[in-house]
This record gives C-alpha cells, structure tokens and sequence, in this order.
C-alpha cells in the first residue's frame, strides 16, 4: 500500500504450536516474503494472525530467507521484534531488517582481524563477539572508526558503544549506508 | 577501596565474582563479616553487575559495590564500601591505531582535545590519552547507566594542579547565555584516582563522593590476589 504496509495475511503458515512453561503459548509462524520484498529492509509489514489475544504481551523472533542468499538468519544474528500489548486490532506490527549482506559481513571481519592484530587461525563467523576476540572499549571504538572510514559513513556515539558482534556491526553499516543522500558506492 | 589485581591470565576465562573479593571483607553496619561465598549477584537494568542483596533493609545504600576491568593480562576488580565506584584498565604501551588527536576530536571534550594538542612528544600524548580513556570509562562505569548516559564529548577530566594521579569531573552544558560559551560544572561529586598497576597498566578508578564525607580524600588499597588462596598488599595510597 502507498505508506509503505504490506499485508500479507494469506502467507503465514501455522507451523507449531506449543506451551511454553510458566503458561504462555508458542506459535510458530513461517513467512516467506516473496522476492519483490526483498529490497524492505525498514518497512512495516503487518499481518493478521489467527488466536491473538488483544491482551497478551507478544515477542516474536524471526526466521527469515533474506535476498535469495537462502541464508537462514537465526534470531540471534536477527534484530529480534518485540510488541506491547495491542488493544483492539488484531494486526500486529513488526519491523524486519535483514541482515547485512555476507560481503558486508566479510569485510567487517577483515577489520576487526587488522584491528585486532589476530592470527589467520582465528575463526571469525558473524556470531562473533568482540569481547570473545579480546577487544576491550577502546578496540571496539577503534574498530568503528576503521569501518567509518571504510564505508565512508558517520556512527553515533552511543552505537559505536554498544556493538558487540561482527553481525550487528556490518547490519549497522548497511542502515547508514542506506540512508546516505545519495547513493554512493562502498 | 580495595582493588585486587590478577596478572598472566590467558584470553579465554571466566570470571568468578565471589573469588575476586577479598577474603576478609570490613565488617559493615551489623558489625558481622560476611563470607565471600554467600554473595549473589546480579545486574542492574542497565546491564552493570551488582551485588544482590537479598535481605537488607534499605537497598538504596548498598554496603558493597564493585566493578571489574580487564586487558589480556591483567583483571582489576574495584571494592568499595557504601559508595558506586568504576574501574578501567588499558595497557600502558597498547598502540592506537589511529592518529590520537584525529580520535581524540571524535570522542573527547573540545578542552580534552586541547590538552592533548599541547603535548609535542607523541609518545607522552599517547600516554595521556589512554590516561584520559581510563578516567572517561571509569566515570561512566561508575554511573552505571550505560554508555549513553554520559557521552564522551559531554564531560572533561582534568589534572587537578598540585597532585599527582588526583584528577576532576568537569560536565559541559550547553545551556547559557552566551551561545558560543559553554559553561563548565566542575564541582564535586565524583572523585577519581589514576594509578599505575604491575607496572604495565594504567589503572583509573572512580568513585561518588560520599554524603557523609563530602570532600574526603580517597583511600585506594592495592592487593594482588590469587583467588581464594592469598591477597598480598600491594601499596596503600591517599588521592588528594
């Protein structure tokens, strides 16, 4: 639709469900967004969803195939979405990003190798988290500003603190490279 | 306050809270000393580690905080007694990839980048700057609100003239009369001390000033420790 919302009621596929201790319900839902769809990266996608409870608290953790890369994102590499109550519609709102493109991931990597001064042994894999790889606050500053300068773009101060792996640094990167003025290549 | 230090650890550890502290902690309040062992711990919201007490009374005044640091070599665990405090470690000849000043107009105040303009020799400017690093990390791990709470550029550290290591917490505002000023805060609240460690790190601590003894010099006890084996004294300091 025109403000940039698309339904895509008919696709939810139900695929597990299950309680949870403690009461709660787990429903699996499995959303294949079709190719037209990959370029969303900061649309709201909204969908009905059979048995919501308007007075629920929902968190939702996705699985999502993004740009053909056929690449299963897992929720731990994934901004995981999470909602409040909502009151009388039962169409709930998300946010999908998807995840950075391998390259961006690769390129990340090779950074934090330099920065770091690690051996070529040293397995680096999106998960990766800095602190595990001995950087301390002031390698992960430095490792920001070398991706900076690399991608020419300019991180906020609180978000150069508060990356701690190389899958949110390289996610993070594609946000502002997308939302550069003009398009400039990397 | 105690700081114990571990020295030669490997990269992969983990760290076991109760092990820093040290084997005889001050009595406090109920004049009873309490075992190191039976200390829980949590976070707070904003992910600082704290300790739980489950049963006190008035939890606004915590009897024991703490707060850890570490390089590849060396764990620095920060104990004090009724005050938040904030510890950070760097190692003294640890290289900045960057150029220091270029860093330092990124992150600092304009009166910090000024400071280190200053110093000609780029080994004693490097010096500084993780000086400064230190005492901003320790200052912001001693608030414990998470980085956003206090950003770099919007406080300054400066050497108190006079001492040695003793150094103040200048917040700039930006509310003032005239725009191209900005009106500097430094008075107190917030008391730190620069120390050296195992003579390869810098060590900064922070701690709030305490009510009862506004103004009061800070006391930094350092103990090498090996866990649940021995604590051996170190030195024992006045930061004025």
């Amino acid at each position: 639709s025109g403000n940039g919302v698309v339904s895509v009621s008919s696709a939810l596929e139900q695929k597990d469900s299950s309680s949870c201790t403690g009461g709660c319900v787990r429903s699996v839902y499995w959303l294949n967004l079709p190719p037209s769809m990959a370029s969303l990266s900061t649309t709201s996608l909204s969908f009905k969803a059979p048995s919501i409870q308007s007075t629920r608290i929902y968190q939702v953790i996705s699985f999502v195939y993004c740009n053909h890369h056929q690449v299963l994102h897992k929720a731990s590499s994934f901004k995981s979405i999470s909602f409040g109550r909502f009151q009388s519609s039962k169409r709930l709102r998300l946010q999908i990003s998807c995840a950075a493109k391998p390259e961006t991931v690769q390129k990340v990597g090779d950074i934090v190798r330099e920065q770091l001064a690690l051996s070529t042994d040293t397995a680096l894999t999106a998960e990766s988290k800095f602190s595990a790889l001995g950087a301390d606050s002031l390698d992960t500053v430095e490792i920001v500003m070398a991706l900076e300068e690399k991608f020419d773009i300019s991180v906020e101060e609180t978000d150069a603190q508060n990356i701690t792996t190389i899958q949110e640094a390289a996610d993070l990167i594609e946000d502002l490279v997308q939302k550069k003025p003009a398009a400039q290549g990397s | 306050m105690r700081i114990s230090i571990m020295s030669q650890m490997q990269r992969s550890f983990s760290i076991d809270l109760p092990s820093l502290i040290p084997l005889q902690l001050p009595s406090h309040q109920t004049n009873k000393e309490v075992d190191p062992r039976s200390l829980m711990f949590k976070k707070n919201v904003y992910g600082k580690p704290e300790v739980d007490w489950q049963n006190c009374k008035n939890c606004n005044n915590q009897p024991l905080h703490f707060n850890i640091s570490h390089t590849d070599s060396l764990i620095a665990c920060g104990v004090t007694v009724h005050v938040p405090v904030g510890i950070d470690v760097e190692d003294k000849e640890r290289k900045i990839k960057h150029d220091v000043l270029a860093f330092a107009k990124r992150f600092y105040s304009a009166d910090e980048v000024n400071f280190l303009a200053t110093i000609r020799d780029p080994e004693v400017q490097r010096k500084d700057f993780i000086k400064l690093w230190t005492l901003k990390e320790a200052y912001v791990k001693a608030l414990g609100k998470g980085f956003s709470a206090a950003p770099f550029n919007t406080f300054t550290i400066q050497c108190v003239p006079g001492t040695e290591g003793g150094y103040n917490l200048c917040k700039t505002s930006e509310v003032t009369a005239h725009p191209l000023e900005e009106t500097k805060k430094c008075n107190g609240g917030w008391k730190f001390a620069l120390l050296e460690l195992a003579d390869s790190h810098y060590a900064a601590v922070c701690t709030e000033d305490d009510q009862a003894n506004e103004g009061a010099p800070m006391r930094v006890i350092v103990r090498k420790t090996i866990p649940f084996v021995e604590d051996q004294l170190i030195s024992e300091r006045i930061f004025l």
